[in-house]
């Protein structure tokens, strides 16, 4: 039986699935539809890979061209649209990323300790500070950061992907944590004074 | 695995983006760029792909226009042919009529189809026809004997239409449409008008439906009943041969009587197609145009207009043009033109006179005769120079000399023309031929002006040998384009560019020479003939 969440699933796959024939069937409206749809959380990921709002719009731009461009290959068997776009636009963001000279000196295993920030810290951030707190990160805090926390990659595919050892991986996101933490419990300092 | 901090800080990140509350979006513009960068190249395609198709269709409909329009010539002597044959696809049905059918004698063949005015169609004398649809109204006729014993019976009729048409217009030949032959009553001729070019029709299979009954309206009831169908085709190697014979037949080698029909088709003994074109004719047109003279000076002329500051002006000017032509081949034509044009041009130079006191011989005057440099050769002039104040020595004088020059050219160009395009309303012809000018009148209005000095100044100035070159007229080469719209079957518009180019003797001799080229543009109109 199916349930109405599944059923909804379906009716999203399918329109999703409509929209992407109409697309390559050349209807710029239904191209239209589907980057108003989706345009928020692509570029989101753009927005926390990148420095700042101007590059992530350079990301953002060349995924949607990537995406478009490759709209053939979208599989709906394979999951949902969404998932397969957002995969085209974390590795467009990943090739700018590996041209960034990352640090490769590891940290001892004191600094992957996890960094004690209270959950109701990072609950009254808002989307805007919590990209401004990443976009300020070094770039590879940032790159590793997103790839293991945000996108799921572990740290051999992250020391593989990038370039870098394991252990660099783990360092660089030990102190991505540091900094963040860092930045809440600011913030959060800042607000209570305020 | 992720930690606490890792998990809420996902957590919040990934339920902000599903809210959708304040988060941040790219500019319009990065979607339009998206855009132009996936669709407008697209578009530029089409746009480019719609001017390729557009402009490729275009020069294919208009040669398969040239090639494949059906064509009609007439015979010099009239002559007869048809190139129709018949064929019976409803041969069982025309069986059952057969009864009523009687065979037609040769004779009547003869007396019901005269020889005036009959034509032949042939593909392979397209021009032929362009010409004569451009002079002429054209319409089709289909011309037939019927033979029908029952023809006087009351109530008998026919209806004749196009199948392959559904729009044309059913014609109905009853009783009273018949013109009875006194030498046969059972025969009679009918003629069906056709408002569509037949020919055309013709190319391919045609079937012309004979619908036979007791009464017209009986007939519409029961249509159905009676229908006979009458397939034009056109095989090749028939039209072959009506042409061999039709060219016999000019050459009065034979007499030309034949006929093409289904031997087992005899409810028409004949038909023909008529078209009433005439032969194609004489076109006169008459153009006005604007036309630019570039005069291009050779060098031994330009170092003689010493001294060097000589300059001249583009000539340009007006003219009007009486041409006609006289088609001589399918696309090629004669064409005759007479033009004349009023050209304006200014040049000038400066010069060195002494005004000598010594020299005067009239009191306070010096005349001094002067060659005049123009672009159309020199100038011979006897100018006097006045003194309204006292000198002491003589004077060096610098003068300016401009020329106002106006022209009447008179030019007759024979030139061959050929039809580039063609089609009932339209047509671009191309011309191109020698042309030979004469200066029919020239005037050098010469002024004079002492620059240097305002103790002396130009007095008369009287010319004593004006340039002699280009009165002799010079020879050019012209090359023009003529695109016409027709208006009605007598009358075209036409717009025509020209160019021009040829040698100008500049001396008497002749011996020196300078090109000059001309440009015109113009409008006019033109009257075939028929």
């Amino acid at each position: 039986m199916v349930t109405t969440t599944e059923n909804n699933k379906l009716t999203v796959l399918r329109l999703d699935k409509t929209l992407v024939d109409e697309i390559l069937s050349g209807d710029r409206n239904s191209f239209t539809v589907l980057y108003n749809k989706y345009q928020v959380p692509l570029f989101a990921i753009c927005m926390r890979y990148a420095r700042d709002y101007l590059m992530a719009e350079d990301f953002f731009q060349e995924a949607m061209i990537k995406i478009y461009k490759n709209l053939d290959k979208y599989d709906e068997n394979k999951g949902e649209y969404l998932t397969w776009a957002s995969r085209v636009t974390i590795n467009t963001c990943l090739n700018h990323a590996r041209k960034w000279q990352f640090s490769k000196m590891s940290f001892g295993l004191e600094a992957i300790e996890s960094p004690v920030t209270h959950n109701f810290a990072i609950e009254n951030l808002s989307i805007k500070e919590m990209l401004e707190i990443i976009n300020v990160l070094p770039d590879g805090y940032r790159v590793v950061f997103n790839m293991y926390v945000m996108d799921g990659y572990s740290h051999a595919e992250i020391a593989s992907t990038l370039g870098i050892s394991v252990g660099t991986s783990k360092s660089q996101l030990s102190r991505a944590k540091r900094h963040i933490a860092e930045q809440i419990d600011n913030r959060y300092f800042w607000s209570k004074t305020s | 695995m992720m930690d606490n901090f890792e998990k809420d800080w996902k957590k919040h990140f990934e339920r902000q983006i599903g809210q959708g509350s304040k988060v941040p979006t790219p500019r319009p513009e990065v979607f339009h760029a998206i855009e132009e960068k996936l669709f407008p190249k697209k578009k530029r395609k089409y746009k480019v792909l719609f001017w390729l198709l557009g402009i490729s269709g275009l020069f294919l409909i208009t040669t398969l226009s040239f090639y494949l329009w059906p064509s009609t010539i007439t015979s010099d002597d009239g002559a007869s042919v048809f190139p129709s044959v018949l064929s019976n696809e409803n041969t069982s049905e025309m069986e059952l009529a057969a009864n009523r059918l009687v065979p037609l004698e040769e004779s009547e063949v003869e007396e019901s189809h005269p020889k005036k005015n009959l034509t032949v169609l042939n593909k392979n004398n397209k021009a032929q026809s362009i010409l004569s649809r451009s002079s002429s109204t054209e319409y089709s006729v289909i011309k037939g004997t019927f033979m029908n014993e029952n023809v006087n019976a009351s109530g008998d009729g026919y209806i004749i239409k196009f199948a392959n048409d559904p729009k044309a217009a059913e014609v109905e030949i009853n009783e009273a449409s018949f013109v009875p032959k006194p030498m046969n009553p059972n025969s009679s001729d009918f003629i069906l008008t056709n408002e569509r070019d037949l020919a055309t029709s013709l190319k391919t299979d045609d079937k012309l439906l004979l619908t036979q009954a007791r009464s017209p309206k009986t007939l519409r009831e029961n249509s159905s009943q009676g229908v006979k169908e009458i397939v034009f085709k056109h095989p090749q190697s028939l039209e072959s041969n009506i042409e061999l014979l039709d060219k016999l037949a000019k050459i009065k080698l034979m007499s030309l009587k034949y006929e093409v029909a289904n031997p087992s088709m005899n409810t028409f003994s004949k038909i023909e197609v008529h078209r009433q074109l005439t032969k194609p004719g004489w076109s006169i047109s008459s153009t006005g145009y604007y036309i630019v003279w570039n005069d291009w000076l050779n060098t031994s002329f330009s170092s003689a207009l010493n001294p060097a500051d000589f300059y001249k002006e583009r000539k340009s000017g007006f003219g009007v043009s009486l041409s006609a032509t006289k088609p001589m081949s399918k696309r090629l034509g004669l064409r005759l033109a007479a033009s004349f044009q009023r050209i304006q041009s200014v040049s000038g130079h400066s010069s060195n006179v002494t005004y000598s006191l010594s020299g005067e011989e009239n009191p306070m005057e010096n005349v001094h005769n002067m060659t005049l440099g123009t672009p159309y050769g020199l100038l011979q002039s006897k100018v006097t120079f006045n003194r309204v104040n006292d000198i002491v020595d003589d004077q060096d004088l610098l003068i300016d000399v401009i020329s106002d020059h106006s022209f009447w050219v008179y030019s007759i160009s024979p030139s061959m023309e050929y039809r580039l395009f063609s089609s009932p309303s339209w047509g671009i012809n191309i011309s191109v031929g020698p042309s030979y000018a004469f200066l029919g009148s020239i005037t050098n209005d010469v002024q004079l002006r002492v620059q240097n000095t305002s103790d002396i100044m130009v007095g008369r100035n009287q010319r004593i040998k004006d340039q002699q070159g280009v009165k002799s007229g010079f020879l050019a080469g012209i090359g023009q384009v003529d695109i016409s719209c027709r208006i009605n079957h007598q009358l075209a518009l036409s717009a025509s560019a020209s160019y021009q180019v040829g040698l100008t003797p500049i001396f008497e001799s002749g011996s020196w020479k300078s090109y000059a080229d001309a440009a015109g543009f113009g409008l006019g109109l033109q009257w075939s003939f028929p």
